[in-house]
């Protein structure tokens, strides 16, 4: 599949088109990235800066979105924590940028993803995630329960200590 | 809505000493061009008299004052264009500046004793919401809250709100606040930034948007240091009319459009990223930064480009003001949502929750 990124007619088309080169950029870098640490991603086979646009191969069925469980988030958790691990964050990890089929949780759309050691980017990560998760789901808990275990599990504790100081900084709750 | 009511709301969370009366079938021309039903035909007619700081930004019991002058006379107005009983009156009972708070709730029990009516206490930012969604008519719309303490995107679906994305920091007033200040302007900033991005360049600032999350510290700062220059620490008042060559700032000019174009950039994708993920193809704005005219611009485009159908209210209905609390005063009452007037202590403990929540 070709994926275009559609310039906005809202934005100044010179920042439109500084952002639009700078995430078809990083989306090739990291989903190549990430499926080096482990994590199912689409293979990228071309990349146009000046257009914008990226060749990669169709993955999954449906969205996360259509298919959510509790073993698919756990999924999500192990994926995060391997890219983190790896120094990177995903940068919009919503139920709608991962991907489902028979076998397999493949991330999506590294559009907004950046290198980065520092805590508070890897928490955003999990927040970004989580509240989606409570978006789209009438009972959210037991998901966002198993996603959290499962990034307990490979990831780092003291980004679930710094996921609490996000959510706490939020107004409304 | 069945029977006719009038609903008096009282404003007075931070700077607008604010009341309104709500009639629900008035028939004037004030709803006219909305899609809902009720406000095809309802009224709102909004009496404010705003705290205006000597100078700075809000003092908090100045505001209180000002509270306790202003409320009772713009009461009086508001009611001097009923045309029948009032049915209820609808206080802002928070979030707000603590003795604001203390001040409106007093004043909103005593009328309600006084006009032997039920008193309902309503949450102001859901009533930043609610006019919106009420004018607008939409049922299930995705709805961006741009404010000045405030900045998020949240989803209404089956009788609920539910926050999709916000500021991890400021809201978006207050973000620009910091902006202007540091160049001397007076509160508030969003209007003279707006005033001279006209004719401005686009210059280089950060665009910081996480999922549905995003952050305006970082370039605010930028903002700053552009106008200075990088090796400048002299009076920032100073490159108040600077476009000279004088100095190695950019002109602030550019850097006003620059701050619009990126800042209201990264609130219309948030929204268009909500409007995807909810699969919404309505769109409410609310807020008094929500009176920005690059800021609807560039909402109303982004709508257009996906097919989806925007809604601004008025201003007078998105800075702060008492004909939203009116208009969802109404509906908490016809719930049978409202405070027990003889309990004044326990509505005067809800308002200090409210004060230290906010």
């Amino acid at each position: 599949m070709t994926k275009r990124r559609v310039p906005k007619a809202y934005r100044h088309p010179d920042l439109d088109d500084r952002l639009r080169r700078d995430r078809t950029v990083l989306e090739a870098r990291l989903t190549s990235a990430a499926r080096r640490q482990g994590v199912p991603t689409p293979v990228v086979r071309d990349v146009d800066v000046p257009e914008g646009t990226l060749v990669l191969r169709t993955v999954g069925d449906a969205d996360l979105q259509a298919a959510l469980s509790a073993e698919r988030a756990r999924d999500v958790g192990r994926h995060l924590a391997a890219i983190h691990e790896a120094g990177f964050v995903h940068g919009d990890p919503t139920t709608r940028n991962v991907r489902v089929d028979g076998e397999r949780t493949y991330l999506i759309d590294f559009g907004l993803g950046y290198y980065t050691d520092d805590a508070e980017d890897f928490a955003m990560d999990l927040h970004v995630f989580e509240r989606s998760v409570e978006g789209t789901a009438d009972d959210p808990d037991p998901l966002r329960e198993a996603f959290e275990a499962a990034y307990a599990d490979r990831g780092d504790d003291a980004v679930l200590g710094r996921l609490r100081s996000v959510e706490g900084r939020g107004r409304y709750q | 809505m069945s029977d006719r009511l009038r609903v008096l709301g009282i404003e007075g969370t931070a700077w607008a000493a604010s009341a309104a009366v709500y009639d629900t079938e008035a028939g004037d021309a004030s709803g006219r061009r909305t899609r809902s039903a009720d406000a095809e035909t309802d009224s709102v007619c909004i009496e404010t008299d705003p705290y205006r700081p000597d100078s700075g930004g809000i003092d908090p019991s100045e505001a209180a004052e000002h509270m306790a002058k202003a409320v009772p006379e713009v009461v009086e107005a508001a009611l001097d264009h009923a045309d029948g009983p009032i049915d209820a009156v609808a206080f802002s009972r928070g979030p707000g500046l603590g003795p604001c708070l203390r001040t409106v709730g007093t004043a909103a029990r005593a009328l309600a004793q006084s006009l032997d009516v039920p008193l309902v206490g309503v949450n102001h930012m859901v009533a930043h919401l609610e006019v919106g969604r009420h004018r607008s008519g939409f049922e299930s719309p995705v709805c961006l809250n741009a404010s000045g303490a405030n900045a998020h995107v949240l989803g209404f679906h089956d009788g609920r709100y539910r926050v999709l994305g916000e500021t991890m920091d400021t809201g978006v007033g207050n973000a620009i606040d910091k902006f202007t200040r540091h160049l001397g302007w007076s509160h508030p900033g969003g209007p003279k930034v707006e005033k001279r991005a006209k004719g401005g360049d686009l210059v280089d600032l950060p665009y910081v948007v996480k999922g549905m999350d995003f952050s305006f510290s970082g370039i605010m700062s930028a903002a700053k240091q552009a106008v200075d220059g990088r090796e400048s620490h002299g009076d920032a008042r100073a490159h108040q009319n600077s476009k000279s060559s004088e100095d190695d700032g950019e002109a602030v000019e550019d850097v006003c459009f620059s701050l619009q174009e990126n800042v209201f950039a990264m609130l219309t994708e948030v929204a268009e990223r909500a409007l995807s993920l909810t699969g919404s193809d309505e769109l409410v704005l609310g807020g008094g930064v929500g009176q920005n005219d690059r800021l609807r611009e560039m909402l109303a485009a982004m709508c257009e480009q996906r097919g989806a159908d925007c809604y601004a209210p008025e201003p007078r209905f998105l800075r702060d003001n008492a004909g939203m609390i009116a208009v969802l005063g109404a509906t908490m009452y016809e719930a049978g949502d409202t405070i027990d007037v003889d309990d004044s202590r326990g509505a005067r403990r809800r308002s200090s929750i409210s004060a230290t929540s906010g």
